[in-house]
């Protein structure tokens, strides 16, 4: 139950504080002294894991000049091998070893940092976090953690966003994607569906006995970088001036890639969070149109765009809020 | 999501014990369809602050107020025109985002106005902070509230920081600060807030039948998220003061993101007492972003960093520790 029933609740019954104080236990609403403990226990060992890894990339970033090169690569090495004997020593899904484990991955960044930087390998910045998503891939999986797979998700999407994102010229993707003579706007729709892709197989994790590799939230974090991706294509696409033929194909690609997932989410009848993204894109999308082709100018365009950003806003969550409001309903009869 | 069999048990209970008269109803069912879903409300609040921005340039170029008095009126206008319009209608969601759009054009008005009008950043971080206190009370609308008392602490943060070291924060990254007035300044800041959420948790059973729950409510998830970003929404530009001409000058204004970061655990901790997740899920980002501040922000070197990070992370990991052993005792005595 949460607050914003609960204070409803109190309000409509008018329950004096010592009834409150009965309500909030019986109903769960505060967590019991032990759940305190162990939740406090696990946000120290996580901020305690992630501020030692961060430790270890200031210093690689440092680059101290009195510490040999030898030195600086037998430390991150060692924090690389020492988090590895942890995890095999106390291996997932015990605590310690996730926890070596997201060391060991984040480590696995700090040794390619270093590589490149004492070796001037050349390599541009987003060949960087595509190698650490590759190589650190083998730790998420053994630890099937969430938290290790949001960290390898968002690592992914940094090299994604840099490479599609600036379009550098070397390293992997580029040799995959410099025959490819398209748009930014068509290039874009690339990340789309890689993420697009995890999403789908976050999906289908739920139903196998690796669900602990993605709960829900893994997957709308995909979802979020997909439609973030699909948004930057479409956006870009519909500035355009004139939009061209690449642009009007990505465009058209992104609303009917938009349109498959809602009514995929309209089937399943269980969360609103896809169409919501849906929204918030068309909305974005809209505005974008609007600001470069209306036509008008200066007064006329700011009227337009408040207008159009206030009605946009207001039928989304006007049909948003009264699918939660059915849905709802049909998983309390279910 | 909480179905309605789960009021009905709640006041059955409460019956049971004597809170409530025999023959109450549960009253859940406007309740729980009502309660908006957190990635709904990020997008009609991120539109109505767009619409807002537009309004309030529809208004500057329509009317043109030249002075700070004519932009003030038209502040206070439309501020009145969002009151009016939460005011004559609280559920419908055109009103709300059409008022939210006024309500954001008309606190950037008055900000503006202040502004010219004093010539001072302290005195407008003053201003917008004695706005927003006044907006906390007395809009009709709890994302208006929530809003308000987010801001309130933001223009808190920035009336002390510009009345300690002035009112330019590229001139004030570069001066020499002691660790001292560093950590006081910042608990001058932020003691506060802390101490005000402590409070509003502490005693939520005393407000939350009473009317005082209307302010509370929001003001507590506010001050909450404040405590999640605001260290770094606070003084965002500083962190993208890369360079330093003066090389070997120390601030240790440098350490107030990691306490920023502590603060957005803290804030965690109290999400968690109030079973509030997506609080909890913009904490962690939040403690995530002021460390990348933290590595950015100029002050002192990354091998200092790199140091305070490490020591952090020990003591973190022996605190959860010690947490653990106590915990273990506990169960045995148990």
């Amino acid at each position: 139950m949460n607050r914003k029933e609960l204070d409803a609740f109190v309000a409509h019954h008018g329950l004096a504080p010592e009834a409150v104080e009965v309500a909030l236990d019986i109903s769960g609403a505060r967590p019991s002294a032990p759940e305190m403990r162990h939740f406090a226990m696990s946000l120290l060992q996580l901020a305690g894991v992630l501020s030692l890894a961060a430790g270890v990339v200031f210093f690689v970033a440092a680059n101290w000049q009195d510490f040999g090169i030898a030195g600086r690569f037998g430390l991150v090495q060692i924090v690389l091998v020492v988090s590895v004997a942890l995890a095999f020593w106390r291996p997932p899904p015990q605590r310690i070893g996730r926890c070596a484990l997201l060391m060991a991955f984040i480590s696995t960044g700090a040794l390619l940092a270093l590589f490149g930087q004492t070796y001037q390998t050349g390599a541009d910045l987003y060949e960087l976090f595509l190698t650490w998503a590759v190589l650190g891939f083998a730790f998420v999986v053994a630890g099937q953690w969430s938290v290790l797979c949001a960290a390898w998700l968002l690592v992914l999407n940094v090299s994604l966003l840099l490479f599609f994102g600036w379009r550098p010229q070397g390293g992997w993707l580029w040799v995959l994607f410099s025959p490819w003579h398209v748009s930014t706007s068509l290039l874009l729709l690339v990340p789309t569906a890689i993420n697009l892709l995890l999403w789908m197989f976050t999906r289908y994790l739920t139903r196998t006995q690796w669900n602990a590799l993605a709960p829900g939230w893994i997957g709308r974090f995909a979802l979020a970088c997909a439609f973030g991706y699909a948004t930057w294509a479409g956006g870009y696409a519909i500035t355009q001036s004139p939009v061209g033929g690449h642009d009007w194909i990505a465009l058209l690609a992104v609303l009917g890639l938009e349109a498959a997932i809602a009514v995929y989410a309209l089937r399943m009848r269980s969360d609103v969070f896809p169409l919501t993204l849906a929204a918030a894109s068309l909305i974005v999308l809209g505005t974008l149109g609007l600001a470069a082709h209306s036509g008008a100018h200066d007064l006329g365009i700011f009227f337009i765009l408040a207008i159009w950003l206030i009605a946009s806003s207001t039928i989304s969550g006007r049909i948003l809020m009264s699918l939660v409001r059915a849905w709802r309903v049909e998983g309390q009869r279910a | 999501m909480t179905s309605p069999s789960s009021f009905r048990a709640l006041t059955d209970e409460l019956v049971r014990r004597g809170y409530l008269g025999a023959g109450s109803d549960a009253a859940a069912d406007a309740t729980v369809a009502n309660d908006r879903p957190w990635f709904i409300s990020i997008v009609l609040g991120v539109s109505g602050w767009l619409a807002g921005a537009f309004v309030l340039l529809f208004v500057g170029m329509l009317f043109a107020p030249e002075t700070p008095a004519g932009m003030a009126l038209s502040g206070v206008i439309l501020l009145a025109a969002a009151f009016g319009l939460y005011a004559a209608d609280r559920n419908s969601e055109f009103f709300d985002q059409l008022a939210l759009a006024f309500s954001i054009a008309g606190q950037f008005a008055l900000t503006w106005a202040a502004s010219e009008g004093t010539d001072s950043a302290t005195a407008t971080a003053a201003l917008a902070l004695l706005l927003q206190v006044a907006l906390l009370f007395a809009m009709p609308n709890d994302l208006s509230k929530l809003l308000a008392a987010f801001f309130a602490s933001c223009a808190w943060a920035l009336t002390i920081r510009f009345a300690w070291w002035g009112d330019d924060i590229l001139a004030n990254a570069r001066q020499s600060v002691a660790i001292g007035p560093a950590l006081i300044a910042w608990l001058v800041v932020w003691a506060p807030i802390i101490g005000a959420v402590h409070v509003l948790v502490s005693t939520e059973r005393l407000w939350m039948a009473g009317p005082l729950r209307r302010i509370a409510r929001p003001a507590l998830t506010g001050l909450l998220l404040s405590l999640c970003v605001a260290t770094w929404v606070s003084e965002p530009l500083t962190a993208l003061y890369f360079w330093e001409d003066e090389p070997g000058r120390t601030n240790w204004r440098v350490l107030w993101p990691l306490l920023g970061a502590a603060t957005a655990l803290l804030a965690a901790t109290y999400a968690f007492r109030l079973r509030n997740r997506a609080i909890l899920g913009v904490a962690i980002a939040g403690a995530l972003l002021h460390i990348a501040q933290f590595y950015y922000l100029l002050g002192t070197t990354l091998l200092i960093k790199s140091v305070v990070m490490i020591a952090v992370g020990v003591v973190a990991l022996a605190w959860a520790g010690w947490l653990r052993k106590k915990d273990a005792s506990q169960e045995e005595t148990a």
